[in-house]
This record gives structure tokens, C-alpha cells and sequence, in this order.
């Protein structure tokens, strides 16, 4: 009947009313069918996306675990090689025995334990110092930081400084650990694997934002090795380092200077204001 | 022939959406649904009462007809505007509803009956022309705007999508129907009607598939967060 109609060649009307009925149903079917196919095709990317991240959100778990793992061995060893010898040779010295010496050898096995004990009271203040280094606690990141520098400075293989710009509002404790845990990790890689003379830390603040910058002139990588080795089973230290970040909600960038000739990472921190920051004890 | 049994069939189409939002009322409580049952109904009584009205009364027609228009428009508006999230585009609808609402209105009051064509349809074509293609157009940016929303994880999983996909067929459909109705005969008319009828149907299906369907959850964003779930940060 329609085509009947349209083919009627008397009217005009018809053809345009056919026509132009048919391809506006054509225009919204394919518009539907586009939008359709179209939100597949980005769901399914969207998917990829999600599985690579939660690939690399495994990773860096994994290197978390082995991590935790690694120093829980290196403290086992310490207390196993250096405090348990040093203490078994205080034990000997104050043996059952001792009270049958003469005096003077009585005087000098004390002497000797006493020794002893305090280099393992230094031994396991080390340990402690560690695992949790006391200026940071007390006086902040500040501190802490320009400690560590000094120490690497005061060893004379490298000059080692640092300048805090804009950091009278000490951070939240827990973020300053890792924080510091982040740049004691940056400044041993540089240490072992760059060469370089010298480094140099900046701190900056920038609206909510704390930056952290390091500078050296050694052997560096850029932020496309570093996305590589995150990818990779290599490079334990430095998915430490983005585990530890992500945490803070923190980037962390490796570029080349400018100028080529220094290597920088720079960290990108949130400052999370609305917690009090515990008085030093 | 066709439309003695397309007519009875649409009218009865209007139904189905209307029994369906009742069974499923639990899945329809969103106040934006209850607009879109309200038209149904609204649509429905038109119908019954555009069958009950005498051939000859085309004066009453007419008024039933764009008042059925001004009403359609404002349901099928308020949806998309109660849906879109833009602000820019949420005022584009506005002040187009306002012009749209101006021009209709007029052409309603300043027409004479004696100016309603009594050998033709009392249909008037310009202000549904005009709905359809605003409506058109608003169905459009609320597909690009779904799009964008990334909570909405599959576009047709929503109801939203089965009541603008309703909207845009049904309109799209018709509107070359309703341009051309005042340029066809009284038989061209009565042959093409059917395209009406057929829209209904298609209309009516559709919107109650949305009816039918369960309410979309938006997924959490992260629910698959392994590192997250493992690394809570202490100070949060």
C-alpha cells in the first residue's frame, strides 16, 4: 500500500514524506547502534586499562611483601650475627666461674662485659635508629633529611645538600616517614648505581602540594625507564618507592635537565591538613 | 484496511506500559519514571478520546490534539532535563522550552476555529513539527551526555536509554509525517497514518521494556582496588 502510494507519480508529497521518513529512521537506528558499539569499544579499552592496573597494583604488592620481607631478614641477621655473639661473649665473661678469680682478673672480665654490653646497646640503638630514625620523629623531616645528608657528605665520596624552602607546618607523621623512606631509597640507588658527585634536594610548596626535587650529575634513568622497570620483575626499590607513594597519593617524576647534564626526580605529595601533627617528645 | 487494524492495536499498545509499570512498580519508584507512566496514561486517554470524538467535530479535535502536544512536550522535556547533568545544556533546553511553549500557546489562541480545516485532519502540524525536533535534539545530547558519564557502565542497561530511544523512534518517525500533513489530500493522509500507528506501537514497546527492566547500580570504583584493599593509609 505505502509503496503503492510512493510510487504514485502524482504525488510529490508522498515521495518526500516516504523518503524522508525512512531516513530518519535509518539516522536514529544508526545513531543508537553507534552509540552502542561506540560505549563497547571504550568499556572494553576501559577493561584493559583496569587489568593492566590491577596487574601493576599486584606487582607492587608483591614487591611490598618482599620488601617487608628483605628487612625483616636483615634484622634477623643483625641481631642474630652482631647482638648474639657480642652478648654470648659477655656471658662468658661473667661465667660461674668468676667468682672463684682473684680479684684483679674478677675487675677485668667486668670491665670487658661491660664493654661488651654497651657495644651491643650502640648495636641495637643502630638497629632501632634504623627502623625508625629518632631526629624524624622528634624534630621532623627537615631534620632527619638534612642528617642523612650531612652523613653522606661528612664520608667524603660525595657533596650532599639540602635546602627546605617552605616547610614551617611539619607533615603528619606517618606521612613523613615515608616520605623520608622515599628519599633514603632515591639516595641509595643514586649512591650505588649513578656515580654522580654530587646531590642536591629541594623542597617546595605550590598551592596543596609539597614538592620534593633531587638533582645529581651521575647515571640517572627517565620516567620512561621507570615506568619499564615498574612493569618488570627488576627494580624492587623503586616499586617501593610507588608503593610507598601511593599511600601518600603522590607521583614521583625522573626527568633529564634541561642542559642534559643532570638527572632530576621530582615527588608530588598532597599535604592532608586537617590532621594534627603530635608534639615532639 | 491496514489502519482498521493498526488503530484498535495502538490504542491497545498504550496499555502494556501502563499494566507493566504496575507489576513492576518496585523497579519504577524514581520520580522521573512516574512522568514518563503519566504520559502513557495521558497518551492512552487521547487516543480513547480522539476515537470517541464525532468525525465532524474537528474544532474539538484540534484542541485535544495540541493540548496533547503542549502536555508531550513538556513530559518528554522535563525527563531529559531531570536527566542531564550539564549545566549549559540543562538551559538550552530552558530557554528553548520557553520559545517552544510561546510559540505553541500562540498558535494556539490566535488561530480562529473558523481557520480549522474541516475537510482535513484537525491535526496541526506546525507545533508538533517543532516538538519533535526539539525533542529530537535533546534525546541526542542526552545520549552524548550517558556517554560521557562513566558510572554508567553499559548505555543500554538503563532505563533512561529505553525512554529517549522511545522518544527519538516515535518522534523520528513521525516528523516527516507531521510536516507533510497539512500538504497531504484527506486519502494520502489516511494511507500515511499508519506510520503514526506503527510508531505508537514501537513507542509503547519500548517504554515498557523500560519499565521491565531492574535498576542500574552503578558500579563502585573500587571495588577492585587489590592495593588499596591490602594498604589502607592510617590517616585517612
Amino acid at each position: 500500500m505505502f509503496l503503492l502510494q510512493v510510487n504514485n507519480p502524482g504525488s510529490p508529497v508522498s515521495l518526500v514524506l516516504f523518503f524522508g521518513t525512512v531516513g530518519m529512521l535509518a539516522l536514529t537506528i544508526g545513531l543508537i547502534v553507534f552509540i552502542i558499539f561506540h560505549q563497547r569499544k571504550v568499556i572494553k579499552y576501559q577493561m584493559q586499562l583496569q587489568r593492566l592496573e590491577q596487574e601493576q597494583q599486584k606487582m607492587l604488592l608483591n614487591a611490598s611483601i618482599r620488601l617487608q620481607e628483605e628487612e625483616r631478614q636483615r634484622i634477623a641477621a643483625d641481631l642474630h650475627d652482631d647482638a648474639g655473639p657480642l652478648l654470648a661473649t659477655a656471658r662468658l665473661y661473667l661465667n660461674e666461674n668468676l667468682v672463684n678469680l682473684d680479684k684483679t682478673t674478677q675487675l677485668q672480665s667486668i670491665y670487658n662485659a661491660k664493654q661488651i654490653i654497651d657495644d651491643t646497646i650502640q648495636l641495637i640503638r643502630n638497629i632501632s635508629h634504623s627502623l625508625m630514625p629518632p631526629t624524624l620523629k622528634n624534630f621532623g623531616l627537615e631534620s632527619a633529611v638534612n642528617d642523612l645528608f650531612q652523613k653522606i657528605s661528612g664520608s667524603g665520596s660525595m657533596n650532599a645538600s639540602c635546602r627546605f624552602h617552605d616547610y614551617r607546618e611539619r607533615l603528619h607523621p606517618d606521612q613523613e616517614l615515608i616520605i623520608f623512606r622515599v628519599i633514603q631509597e632515591l639516595v641509595n640507588n643514586i649512591l650505588k648505581h649513578s656515580n654522580a658527585s654530587f646531590i642536591h634536594l629541594t623542597q617546595n610548596l605550590s598551592g596543596n602540594k609539597l614538592y620534593i626535587r633531587l638533582h645529581h650529575d651521575g647515571r640517572g634513568i627517565t620516567q620512561a625507564d621507570f615506568d619499564k622497570l615498574n612493569k618488570s620483575n627488576q627494580g624492587l626499590g623503586l616499586k617501593n618507592i610507588q608503593s610507598r607513594l601511593r599511600l601518600l597519593q603522590g607521583r614521583i617524576y625522573f626527568e633529564k635537565d634541561m642542559s642534559q647534564t643532570y638527572y632530576k626526580v621530582t615527588i608530588e605529595i598532597p599535604r592532608l591538613e586537617e590532621e594534627p601533627v603530635p608534639e615532639a617528645v | 484496511m491496514e489502519t482498521d487494524i493498526l488503530k484498535p492495536v495502538s490504542v491497545l499498545s498504550g496499555l502494556l506500559p501502563i499494566v507493566l509499570f504496575l507489576v513492576f512498580l518496585r523497579r519504577n519508584k524514581e520520580a522521573k519514571l512516574w512522568v514518563i507512566f503519566l504520559y502513557t496514561i495521558l497518551s492512552l486517554i487521547t487516543d480513547i478520546l480522539f476515537d470517541a470524538l464525532p468525525q465532524e467535530n474537528k474544532v474539538s479535535s484540534f484542541y485535544l490534539f495540541s493540548f496533547f502536544t503542549i502536555t508531550e512536550f513538556t513530559i518528554f522535556s522535563s525527563f531529559i532535563f531531570l536527566q542531564i547533568k550539564k549545566k549549559a545544556l540543562r538551559l538550552f533546553i530552558a530557554f528553548s522550552s520557553i520559545i517552544f511553549y510561546a510559540f505553541a500557546i500562540n498558535n494556539l489562541l490566535t488561530r480562529p476555529a473558523s481557520s480549522i480545516p474541516i475537510s482535513e485532519n484537525s491535526f496541526d502540524s506546525v507545533p508538533a513539527s517543532v516538538e519533535s525536533i526539539l525533542v529530537i535534539l535533546y534525546c541526542i545530547l542526552l545520549y552524548f551526555e550517558q556517554m560521557r558519564r562513566p558510572e554508567i557502565s553499559f548505555i543500554y542497561s538503563t532505563k533512561v536509554f529505553w525512554v529517549a530511544t522511545a522518544f527519538l523512534l516515535y518522534l523520528a518517525a513521525t516528523l516527516f509525517l507531521f510536516i507533510s500533513t497539512a500538504s497531504l489530500t484527506e486519502k494520502e493522509q489516511e494511507a500515511y497514518w499508519p506510520i503514526n500507528l506503527l510508531s505508537n506501537i514501537l513507542k509503547n514497546i519500548l517504554l515498557s521494556i523500560a519499565f521491565i527492566l531492574p535498576k542500574h547500580k552503578s558500579p563502585s570504583p573500587s571495588d577492585n582496588d587489590l592495593y588499596n584493599k591490602a594498604f589502607a593509609p592510617p590517616f585517612n
